[in-house]
């Protein structure tokens, strides 16, 4: 089961109030490319897979995802926090604030609520390491987007934060495929996670 | 005790801890609740030691206390043999 640690992985002070912004990272929250269906995809894909070392990675960084939907939640929180509607109409966002509020809301930038659709669990251990070694890219792309359009030193500390994690999680997920494809070949573990019933 | 009835104990321990975490959370100065999640966490703590002690890690950093990175031994939670 999960437990929850009263921390943050890595802190966050923001000091200049700013609701567009919080806006467009909230992307990270419940977007195509965000946290939230990162986790679910990691900690969904695992029931199936074939050997002990993707079992233990993506358990794992499936749970360092949620740390990190916290940490995007927080962003949110403190770039929004008590921000009023005029403040939300003269920064170009009302209609985030329409519906959530100066709150915290899985949904894109341009306000597609969260979809699973943005992941996929094929059932296939190969097919599924593709898919995150994508994700965990596509993820690096739009913290770099959010780099492109924020200049807020306090925000881009944390977004570069979680950029590298992006890359270390795709690293670790090429030396598992490495280490799965390995093993198939020499039929150390035998078949992808898949049964065939003929 | 046998890994299963050992662990079984743990998930009793565990919940009712949980069940007065809950409850605390909403009577946060009720003192006979508090004394009892302090008993039950105790208990817990000590019955998680000893079944990491023996049959390996529960919780991730626990796995620095083994001489080598058990973390990834089989089985995991969700398979038949964790819940045999």
């Amino acid at each position: 089961m999960f437990s929850y640690s009263k921390m943050l992985e890595f802190p966050i002070n923001i000091k200049k109030k700013d609701s567009r912004l919080a806006n467009i990272v909230a992307t990270q929250y419940g977007g195509p490319n965000g946290e939230l269906g990162a986790s679910l995809r990691y900690l969904s894909q695992r029931y199936t897979m074939p050997d002990d070392i993707t079992k233990g990675l993506l358990t794992d960084i499936g749970v360092e995802e949620l740390g990190h939907l916290e940490m995007v939640g927080t962003l949110v929180k403190q770039l929004s926090d008590g921000e009023c509607g005029e403040d939300w109409i003269k920064m170009g966002s009302w209609e985030y604030y329409a519906d959530n509020g100066a709150s915290v809301y899985p949904q894109s930038s341009q306000g597609s609520p969260f979809s699973a659709a943005s992941i996929a669990v094929t059932g296939d251990a190969i097919t599924n390491l593709f898919e995150d070694l994508a994700a965990e890219q596509k993820a690096r792309a739009v913290y770099d987007n959010i780099l492109r359009l924020s200049d807020d030193a306090d925000v881009n500390e944390v977004i570069k934060f979680l950029r590298q994690r992006e890359i270390v999680h795709f690293q670790r997920f090429g030396e598992a495929l490495d280490n799965l494809q390995s093993k198939l070949q020499h039929k150390v573990v035998k078949g992808k996670g898949i049964k065939n019933c003929h | 005790m046998t890994k299963q009835e050992h662990l079984f104990e743990i998930q009793k321990l565990n919940f009712a801890a949980y069940d007065l975490l809950l409850y605390l959370d909403t009577h946060p100065t009720d003192k006979r609740a508090f004394a009892m999640f302090g008993d039950l966490v105790e208990k817990l703590k000590k019955e998680k030691y000893n079944y990491e002690e023996q049959f390996g890690p529960l919780e991730a950093y626990n796995s620095a206390a083994f001489s080598t990175f058990k973390w990834l031994d089989s089985p995991f939670p969700w398979e038949k043999e964790a819940n045999k």
